[in-house]
């Protein structure tokens, strides 16, 4: 080895050279090697120079293989005319890198699971979520078979990269699946499975999927509801599903079946509330000839749209039987009283068509009811619809208004008394009878409408008077119209504020 | 086959003499000879209901005829429904107008346009309070929510609405003249897609341009300077005192008649609506252009706007503690000024 | 809306006759605490109720339920229960309900 002029002696260089924890690998100014040190030597026994990429700048790092060992080399001037290649064994580093980063894409898959599982309480999302996240990370197609609803079939959601598809499957197809039938059935529990690609039948898999080399088939825990099951294909020739991906599994099925059997309960429940809640809401209103009939009715309880404020239509062989009407109270109890009176009602109408008796025989089934504080406030109008006329009984409620068609407004003269509050039973009422030209409308009402706060300063009562004015500019408008247009303004003056139940009925004779 | 110019010309002119069966009978006849139904909807029924709000935003039409016109409207699509009904091939989509949006005509047009095209809609209605239409959410499993909203007054609550909706797990697509003409509103508000019109939001839809799963929205970081909770709060005694002061400096007011009085309550109630709206998502064009927007009708009514003008000054210097609420409220005055 | 809060005040002016003076919102959240005082109101010696509703600025269909249970309270007891002040508003919403015809209502306002 030559000695260089001005340049630090050979001895002095491998003495800084050896002391380096890294391997260092010294070359000359025209590249010829002049040292190797011992750590480089240990690193790299056999041929060192074809480590060393020329074609790298000074400063300059990059990786290589060495057998199973993966180095890292970086290049640098050594001093005025010397070349430096640093060389260390990374292997390790990073196959801790990987890990890590494998532990991370864990962590985030399962938070991203619990903010999509978490969000919804429908079945059906949750096991669409379900499909789409396990897609990816854990399977080339994921398929969500859903618990069975009823006897014959039962569905499933399926995501790849063929994109989302569903269906249903009849449930005895479940048994061509090894496992499946029993992960369906939700208990008792069973462990994942493993399944022979070859055992998979058709519907399995998504249409041009190509040969599967991995599948496993997961039951969703549901906490004690069926919750389904997970089925996983990997294609083959891809990785297959090692013990961490099968732990990943387990975690991910567990929260996907408690969001799918939550979701489940849910379901069940909301089904039974709607049957129940969908009595309690008004019903479509009748096509009558010559008359147009329309209503709208806002509930405090925002939920289920259900409360104490009422109406309905009812039709005889004379003409139909409107009525309007709040009971005391709110919310489902007071929607269960109100539902009473209109099927008392409808009932009773067999017997009676006339207003006043109608009232009276309410009155008494409302004194005899097992409800305690069953008052109900109520306007009856038995319409006659070929003369336009309709005889009216109003009982604690605010008595209806009459719209003219040239936009003149009335209040009607009839009053009464608040109906199953006074045990004597003795009710008095002022009746009346009136006549509708064509074009005139009659307006029923709630006084959740009259009492509604709000106003330009959010504390003012809307107040009868408002009404009426409201009112006379709707004449000529069609009854749709006019209550869609009172509802408004009404929503309006409140602002978003608070309200009460409130009720709107328009009976308008056509032109 | 495509329609006719004069087609929406006849129709306009069935639904203003409240001719509901010569409106029907002209629509279901098309639909006889060929035009499809998609087409009656928004080329004959939206731009006739365009021209409605116009004629009456010109005080050509009262609102009783402008609300009997919709109405009509109303049952004209509904005879179109009734007609033509497609077996749903694609998933479900909930269609709602957002709490307090009465204007449920566009957003109807959208949902039956959704249904021509085969998905299975499920539609809410005007006005839809925000539990009720999580609970449908949560009962039906949508793909998708579509939300009107054609009043950009509505956005506040619209915004608490599509939060919801998210929150839940179910993208949503705004829609309606409600959220800017180029659906700026509908970005800032995070919204997951936009459309303009009801054909848009159907291509949209179809494209799958929509993500299965909402992503997170933007925060409103302007709202930490809580000027719009506070306007809100207080927006009742703001607008009694400007109220008060209106006839001091606008000496025709003190001959006012009580409905005169009330209509310029009203006219203040709806300037403090799109104040508290331009607050909300910080956008001084939502402002300017109401305010622009009502002189014109003002004008068009032959009634001087200078008490606009003068109602923002009013405001303005009632607002000492709302920078936002003056700026706007100074661009709007210019706005007056120069309209 | 912000609501004005509900009280109730019990005097006895003379040993056999309480007044009750209610005031503030006396609706569905609020009339649950007349309801309870009921019982307790119909003491041996009680021979009249007094209601004094001057302060009440706002009634539901639950402060009249309240209001009837009382009125069916006293008049089992026996006491004669009648109403000493009321607003324009109550009266009218008596009349409404046509309560003006049953309950004991100070001549001036019915």
């Amino acid at each position: 080895m030559d000695s260089v002029t001005h340049a630090p002696s050979t001895e002095v260089l491998r003495a800084i050279v050896e002391a380096a924890a890294d391997g260092v690998v010294l070359c000359d100014a025209d590249g010829a090697v002049v040292l190797v040190n011992a750590a480089a030597r240990e690193m790299v026994p056999g041929d060192v120079i074809s480590l060393l990429d020329r074609a790298r700048e000074p400063g300059e790092t990059y990786e290589t293989a060495l057998g199973d060992r993966l180095l890292r080399v970086r290049r640098e001037i050594f001093g005025i005319v010397h070349q430096a290649w640093y060389l260390r064994d990374v292997t390790n580093e990073t196959a801790r890198a990987d890990a890590l980063r494998a532990e991370r894409e864990r962590t985030q898959f399962l938070v991203e699971a619990g903010r999509r599982l978490s969000a919804s309480l429908n079945t059906r999302r949750c096991a669409r979520a379900t499909a789409e996240l396990a897609t990816g990370l854990l399977a080339d197609a994921a398929m969500v078979v859903l618990p069975p609803g009823g006897l014959r079939r039962t569905a499933w959601l399926r995501s790849s990269d063929a994109g989302l598809e569903e269906g249903d499957i009849p449930v005895a197809h479940a048994d061509q699946v090894p496992g499946l039938a029993e992960a369906l059935a939700g208990f008792p529990p069973v462990p994942s499975r493993w399944l022979d690609p070859h055992q998979a039948p058709e519907w399995l898999l998504p249409a041009g999927f190509g040969p599967v080399g991995h599948l496993l088939v997961t039951p969703l825990p549901g906490n004690g509801v069926p919750a389904g099951a997970l089925v996983l294909a990997r294609r083959e020739g891809g990785a297959g599903f090692d013990d961490e991906t099968e732990t990943l599994v387990r975690v991910f099925a567990a929260r996907a079946g408690a969001a799918i059997s939550a979701a489940v309960l849910y379901q069940e429940q909301s089904a039974t509330n709607a049957i129940l809640a969908g009595d309690l809401r008004p019903p479509p209103l009748p096509v009558v000839e010559g008359l147009e009939l329309a209503g709208s009715l806002r509930s405090a309880q925002q939920t289920a749209l259900i409360g104490g404020d009422f109406y309905d239509a009812l039709p005889t062989p004379d003409g139909p039987l409107v009525t309007l009407g709040d009971v005391c109270g709110k919310g489902p109890r007071a929607a269960v009283l109100a539902g009473q009176v209109r099927h008392s009602l409808r009932a009773l109408l067999l017997l009676e068509r006339d207003p006043e008796q109608l009232m009276h025989l309410i009155n008494k089934a409302l004194l005899s009811s097992y409800t305690p504080r069953s008052h109900v406030t109520l306007v009856l109008a038995a319409i006659h619809p070929g003369e336009g006329v309709i005889d009216l009984a109003v009982a604690g409620h605010p008595a209806p208004l009459l719209l003219r068609a040239d936009g003149a407004v009335e209040e009607v003269d009839a009053r009464g008394t608040l109906l199953g509050a006074i045990k004597s039973g003795a009710i008095s009422l002022r009746t009346a009878s009136i006549e509708l030209a064509p074009g005139d409308l009659l307006l029923l009402y709630s006084d959740g409408i009259t009492e509604a706060f709000g106003g330009p300063t959010g504390r003012e009562m809307y107040g009868s008077d408002r009404l009426k004015t409201a009112l006379a500019t709707c004449a000529g408008m069609p009854a749709t119209a006019v209550v869609e247009r009172l509802e408004q303004l009404n929503s309006d003056w409140l602002a978003g504020g608070v309200f009460d139940d409130r009720a709107l009925l328009a009976i308008r004779r056509s032109r | 086959m495509s329609v006719a110019v004069d087609v929406v010309d006849d129709y306009l002119e069935k639904v203003g003499t409240a001719d509901e069966f010569g409106a029907i009978d002209l629509v279901l006849g098309l639909l006889g000879e060929g035009v499809p139904a998609e087409s009656l909807l928004l080329d004959v029924i939206a731009p006739a209901q365009r021209r409605v709000g116009e004629l009456w935003a010109a005080g050509t039409w009262s609102v009783a005829r402008e609300h009997g016109a919709t109405a009509i409207s109303e049952r004209a699509v509904a005879a179109i429904a009734t007609a033509v009904r497609p077996r749903p091939t694609r998933s479900r989509i909930t269609v709602a107008c957002t709490d307090g949006e009465y204007h449920a005509l566009p957003t109807r047009l959208l949902a039956e346009v959704l249904r021509l095209r085969g998905w299975h809609v499920d539609f809410l209605g005007a006005n839809v309070p925000g539990p009720h239409l999580i609970t449908h959410l949560h009962q039906t499993g949508p793909d998708a929510v579509a939300i009107g909203c054609a009043l950009p007054t509505r956005l506040p609550r619209a915004h608490a609405t599509l939060t919801a909706c998210q929150a839940v797990g179910i993208p949503v697509l705004a829609g309606g003249s409600g959220f800017g003409f180029d659906g700026r509103f509908a970005a800032k508000l995070g919204a997951d897609g936009w459309a303009p019109t009801a054909d848009a939001a159907a291509d949209l839809l179809e494209q799958g341009r929509l993500p299965s799963f909402p992503t997170p929205g933007a925060t409103l970081a302007h709202l930490a300077d809580e000027e719009y909770t506070l306007f809100t709060k207080r927006r009742g005694e703001i607008l009694a005192g400007v109220m008060a002061e209106l006839p001091r400096r606008f000496p025709p007011m003190r001959d006012y008649t009580q409905a005169q009085f009330d209509h310029t309550a009203d006219d203040l109630a709806h300037i403090a609506d799109f104040l508290s709206a331009a607050l909300y998502i910080d956008d001084t064009r939502l402002f300017t252009d109401f305010v622009t927007w009502t002189c014109d009708l003002l004008h068009a009514r032959g009634v001087p706007s200078r008490s606009v003008a003068l109602a923002l000054r009013l405001l303005h210097d009632e607002l000492h503690d709302f920078p936002r609420a003056r700026h706007l409220l100074a661009e709007g005055t210019l706005a007056a000024d120069g309209a | 809306m912000e609501t004005a809060p509900f009280l109730i005040e019990i005097e006895n002016p003379e040993p056999d006759t309480t007044r009750l003076t209610l005031s503030g919102d006396f609706d569905y959240t609020t009339s649950a605490d007349l309801a309870a005082m009921t019982p307790t109101l119909m003491t041996s010696a009680l021979r009249v109720l007094e209601v004094d509703l001057t302060g009440v600025t706002f009634i539901d269909s639950s402060g009249l339920a309240t209001l009837i249970h009382l009125y069916h309270a006293a008049e089992e007891h026996p006491a004669e229960m009648r109403f000493v002040g009321m607003t324009p508003y109550i009266a009218h919403l008596f009349e409404v309900t046509a309560l003006d015809q049953v309950f004991n209502l100070p001549t001036s306002a019915a």
